[in-house]
């Protein structure tokens, strides 16, 4: 069976897809159980683990002051525009994760996930005033969202998405206070540890679904087996509007309209499950933290 | 250089189309357009302008009239509203497209493609031993694509560039032919005006062509710009790109399947579906293109006195534009 298995791979997977089940007992449209646990890392603004089955990736943000660069008239808005980020995203896929990374220079698709999620983060609807240190909003705060996949099970897309969304919920500023010295001097930047730590105000969810095509079966939440498989990967984010944020479908065969098509549906269907699951992480952590300053 | 021949651009265009087209302003073409069953219209403005008696450039302008498009923008039909875009196109016209071929002496296949601004010079060389032994597959041929922008050092935007147009390219090459082999593509961006991705795409399904590798189909690509107020604009300029709500890069091959697809920003769905549509009427286009400077370029031009070029300077580009414009306006 396990020779069969390493041999034909394909055919292997053939077998168990004909009566509509994977190798692993799940059905074709199962998922695996996802698990989310925020502010496990104390040294960080946030932070968040995120399991998807085996894949695994742990996040964390890294908040910064910097001044705020004067809003130029062409660049409200935009989409391609990288002049106005305030937000960073960078992931590490290391031989830690799996055999086919080097841990000299970054992967391909380690740099490109990194910029599918660059340009992601844009989406998320954080506002402005949300990341000012002073009332002013002379100086914001800068985040570095840093990802870290420690265990490479397939649907990495995924994972990272709901990694940065947990991460960011966990996200606690302090208030700042700017004190002007003198003209020629640069001004000190104070943290108010009187007021409490406020969190950020995120405009909308997002609710990532990644789909493989494996011999005409359509397959959600892929394991790295099937996606190395596969002939195709769809991947799909949508806000809580269900207006596209990505579409991604890349692959070796075409894809007919009617797929993708399912794909979108399938992914709303999911919307509810993912935003309650975000939403229950970062209460229960809330909770938790209460207890502990009692 | 003298054996490397230009592949001139000329799709014949409708009878009678182009004389009637060339009398009227743009704004009288609009009208044109709008009018209420207007079929879809291949309208074709090629210009042939030598230079020193040696040199032809020729451009079409193709032109889109999805019904799509006029029922979005029918609460506002003033005939205005579509030359809305910075250079005076229509939301639904692609810019003039220039392709060379052949023009690199060491690559098995090479060609230049450019939409407008942007431009895209593409080498495959191949099949070849591969270089590094852990990549190779032993029942098909690895194709590997790299993308050097126009300056600066490859970042990983252009990481994500190279995947996509790797797949899109993988997805049309029968690699299967050539088992234990590399198929190495090389994608060098002359300049930068948005559509880069597809423009790329399209720069090296010519090349893949002049390199004679074994294709089951060809592969055009297109990019849409979703603006604010709900408009699709079909081959966007990078300030288009910077200053819209969202982008969709589509890869189609010449069976009408989509290959690959990417968006960015936000985009409603059904925008999204009638974007696909739009996509593929226009990628018809640019395979129809492709088809011909390739025939062009290997049984000679027929239609317009063959010439021979050394080399296309960029000056020369932009004087027949200058021509196009006061032609069109």
């Amino acid at each position: 069976m396990e020779a069969f298995q390493k041999v034909h791979p394909l055919e292997f997977y053939k077998k168990f897809l004909e009566r509509s089940v994977r190798p692993d007992g799940r059905g074709l449209d199962c998922f695996r159980k996802i698990n989310i646990s925020t502010g496990s890392i104390m040294t960080t603004d946030g932070s968040s683990f995120v399991k998807i089955g085996n894949t695994s990736v742990i996040a964390g943000v890294k908040a910064e002051v910097a001044l705020t660069p004067t809003q130029s008239d062409n660049s409200i808005s935009s989409n391609n525009n990288n002049n106005n980020n305030k937000m960073f995203v960078n992931v590490e896929m290391g031989p830690i994760c799996s055999n086919i990374f080097s841990s000299s220079k970054p992967s391909e698709k380690a740099m490109s996930l990194c910029s599918q999620l660059n340009s992601l983060v844009n989406r998320l609807e954080i506002n402005d005033k949300e990341l000012y240190f002073d009332d002013q909003g002379k100086y914001s705060w800068y985040l570095y969202i840093d990802l870290y996949c420690l265990d490479y099970n397939g649907n990495l897309m995924d994972a990272c998405v709901l990694a940065i969304m947990s991460a960011l919920k966990n996200v606690k500023l302090p208030k700042g206070i700017v004190v002007e010295s003198s003209a020629s001097e640069a001004p000190q930047l104070f943290k108010d540890t009187e007021q409490p730590m406020r969190s950020l105000n995120i405009g909308t969810y997002l609710i990532p679904q990644t789909f493989v095509l494996l011999n005409d079966y359509l397959l959600t939440d892929p394991s790295l087996e099937e996606e190395k498989l596969s002939s195709g990967t769809i991947s799909i984010t949508f806000n809580d509007r269900f207006e596209i944020c990505t579409l991604l479908y890349t692959g070796i065969t075409s894809i007919s309209e009617k797929i993708l098509e399912q794909c979108l549906e399938k992914t709303k269907k999911r919307s509810t499950e993912i935003i309650n699951l975000i939403d229950n992480c970062c209460t229960t952590i809330n909770n938790s933290n209460n207890n502990n300053n009692i | 250089m003298n054996d490397k021949r230009r592949a001139c651009l000329f799709i014949q265009p409708c009878k009678g189309q182009t004389e009637r087209d060339r009398e009227k302003d743009v704004n009288d073409r609009q009208l044109e357009n709008s009018s209420a069953n207007a079929p879809l219209i291949l309208d074709v403005v090629a210009f042939g302008l030598s230079i020193v008696g040696l040199c032809f450039v020729e451009f079409s302008r193709l032109f889109f009239i999805p019904t799509t498009i006029k029922e979005m923008s029918s609460t506002t039909t003033t005939t205005t509203t579509n030359i809305k875009r910075d250079d005076t196109r229509l939301s639904n016209q692609i810019r003039p497209i220039e392709s060379e071929q052949a023009l690199l002496n060491k690559a098995d296949g090479s060609a230049k493609f450019s939409q407008g601004k942007s431009s895209v010079l593409a080498a495959v060389y191949g099949p070849i031993d591969v270089k590094t032994a852990r990549k190779e597959k032993i029942s098909k041929s690895v194709v590997d694509v790299s993308f050097t922008p126009a300056t600066g050092n490859t970042t990983y935007f252009d990481k994500e560039r190279e995947m996509l147009v790797r797949n899109a390219v993988e997805s049309i090459i029968l690699t299967l032919l050539h088992p234990r082999t590399q198929i190495n593509v090389i994608v060098q961006v002359y300049s930068n005006d948005g559509s880069i991705i597809s423009c790329a795409i399209n720069a090296c399904c010519l090349a893949l062509l002049d390199a004679g590798i074994e294709l089951n189909c060809l592969i055009s690509s297109i990019t849409l710009s979703f603006t604010h107020d709900n408009q699709i604009y079909l081959d966007p300029t990078q300030k288009e790109e910077n200053n819209s709500k969202g982008l969709a890069v589509y890869a189609i091959n010449s069976k009408s399947e989509i290959v690959m697809t990417k968006t960015t920003g936000i985009i409603g769905e059904s925008l999204y579906f009638q974007g696909l549509n739009i996509a593929k009427q226009s990628c018809e286009k640019v395979s129809a293109y492709t088809r011909l400077a390739v025939r062009n370029r290997i049984m000679g031009d027929q239609t317009q006195p063959s010439t021979t070029t050394t080399n296309t300077n960029n000056t020369l580009v932009e004087e027949s534009k200058d021509k196009e414009m006061k032609d069109s306006s």
